[in-house]
């Protein structure tokens, strides 16, 4: 009987129940809010609900030395999560978003492009707040890219600079993305007059397929060259894009904006999401940089709005100031946004194919950034 | 080290404004290529003058009819389909999201041409729904 009791007793000490403390029952409740807005509220499911899974696996409380937690070498996820450390998966998120990403509206009116690059103002006013409260510069560096809004490049970033904060930075990088839709409005009514909001863009003159052709060759070559740094993601951006236009590679694109990217969306998910093991993650420096994700997020945001206001002084035909919120690269979220904050004003103001420009040079704005920003702390 | 000494320490100030900068030469001179795509294309083809450009005028009234071209009856049918899978009347962000999902081409433009074309209409309330016979 005692025997029975001693194995009993043992088998219970490993159990998750006497391992747990309240930092893993904290982490596990994060991870059931991310899969609840995931799911009940549609905010970016096909990441809130990888990332909220993820949160959950990475907080079962192990026994360590088995090998089952991320942290530990020759476990399965820490093998997985080789993908995040490494800077592999952004790279291969970034091919699947130029396979299906339609450039033509920046094409059409590649002013609006400016807004895109206002909208980084975020990534490096963040950083010199990093750098105020004390983190050391490749942390700033990482933080600040919070403020592109794009997922891939700040986990690219963190990954080369400061490879210890990816969990925090992802998680604040994608909660902030999955919240576009709270986030931005109060901001873009904030700083914009109703007669701004009511503004029509004019319709874009359409672009034949050689430009779109041509645009992913002459852009990548351009910004590469510009800041080389930002080669493996914007080499896979323009080469998913030029995949998708060439036509002739159809099938390729077909692989790149479906099988690829849903596939290494669904392991960045999970490997971010457990990454967050509640006794590494739950640290004071991971609430910093929630702290400055939110007001990088909402610098991006007023920025590219306020660009457009400062633009619409020297241009004949106003363009809508709304535009410059989609200057944040979470695509296409921040553009829908533009379109239902448009449409609240007036239910025939279409914004959402101009609101795309800036928000795909958001995406090339945010890796140049990154870029920038990786090959200044080397 | 904290505040604006950390700053100073680490050459922030001098890091953000370049790094602002070169975020804004790169996409001011990508913009300035793009939009010389058009006359440099006009050069390829041998003509040496661009295609004439359509006239931008402002939208005046979404319900104006366009011609609608073979590709565009095509999205039509395809759009139909996935509207009466997704149930009257739905939302223009879901209707995009969905198209993107199941790699329809150029989903904004299409969707742009369908309003234009008043086969979705708007129900007032901030959805839409299917106009066409």
């Amino acid at each position: 009987m005692d025997d029975i009791l001693k194995l009993f007793a043992n088998f219970w000490s490993n159990t998750g129940f006497a391992l747990a403390d309240y930092r893993y029952i904290i982490m596990i409740a994060v991870g059931l809010v991310f899969i609840y807005l995931g799911i009940a509220k549609h905010y970016e499911p096909l990441l809130l609900v990888p990332i909220g899974f993820g949160i959950l696996m990475g907080n079962i409380p192990v026994f360590k030395g088995l090998g089952l937690a991320i942290y530990e070498d020759n476990s399965v996820l820490h093998y997985l999560y080789w993908g995040v450390k490494s800077g592999v998966y952004p790279p291969l998120i970034f091919l699947g978003i130029g396979a299906m990403t339609d450039f033509s509206t920046m094409l059409a009116r590649p002013t609006l492009m400016l807004l895109g690059a206002a909208a980084q103002m975020g990534v490096f006013l963040t950083f010199l707040g990093a750098l105020f409260l004390g983190f050391p510069p490749n942390e700033a560096a990482s933080i600040g890219i919070i403020g592109g809004a794009d997922g891939p490049t700040a986990i690219f970033l963190s990954a080369k600079l400061a490879p210890s904060l990816i969990g925090p930075i992802a998680i604040a990088a994608y909660s902030y993305m999955a919240l576009v839709p709270v986030i931005q409005p109060p901001i873009m009514k904030l700083l914009t007059t109703r007669e701004e909001r009511l503004i029509k863009m004019h319709e874009a003159r359409d672009v034949s397929k050689l430009e779109k052709i041509i645009f992913p060759i002459v852009g990548f070559l351009l910004c590469c060259f510009l800041a080389p740094a930002a080669l493996p993601l914007l080499g896979m951006l323009f080469f998913g894009n030029l995949l998708k236009e060439c036509v002739v590679a159809e099938r390729l694109a077909q692989t790149a904006r479906t099988a690829i990217i849903d596939a290494v969306t669904i392991l960045l998910g999970i490997t971010v999401g457990a990454s967050t093991q509640g006794d590494v993650f739950l640290t004071p420096s991971s609430v910093g940089i929630f702290f400055l994700g939110a007001v990088s997020f909402g610098i991006a945001t007023a920025s590219g709005v306020l660009f457009a206001k400062i633009i619409n002084l020297f241009l004949k035909v106003k363009i809508n100031p709304l535009l410059g919120a989609a200057g944040v690269s979470a695509v296409p979220d921040s553009a829908r946004v533009v379109q239902v904050v448009g449409q609240e004003e007036d239910p025939s103001n279409f914004l959402l194919m101009h609101a795309m420009a800036p928000n795909v040079s958001g995406v090339i704005g945010s890796a140049i950034a990154a870029g920038v920003l990786w090959s200044f702390m080397n | 080290m904290y505040g604006f000494e950390a700053i100073a320490y680490h050459n922030g100030w001098a890091i953000s404004f370049i790094g602002i900068m070169i975020v804004f030469t790169g996409l001011l001179t990508l913009s300035m290529v793009i939009r010389l795509f058009p006359k440099i294309i006009a050069m390829i083809e041998g003509n040496g003058e661009p295609k004439p450009e359509k006239k931008q005028t402002p939208k005046k009234t979404p319900s104006k009819k366009l011609a609608l071209d073979s590709n565009i009856k095509e999205a039509v049918r395809q759009y139909r389909y996935l509207i009466s899978w997704m149930g009257e009347p739905f939302s223009l962000p879901r209707l995009i999201e969905l198209s993107e999902k199941r790699g329809l081409s150029r989903p904004y433009y299409t969707v742009s041409q369908l309003l234009h074309a008043n086969i979705i209409k708007p129900d007032g309330k901030g959805l839409f729904f299917w106009h066409a016979e």
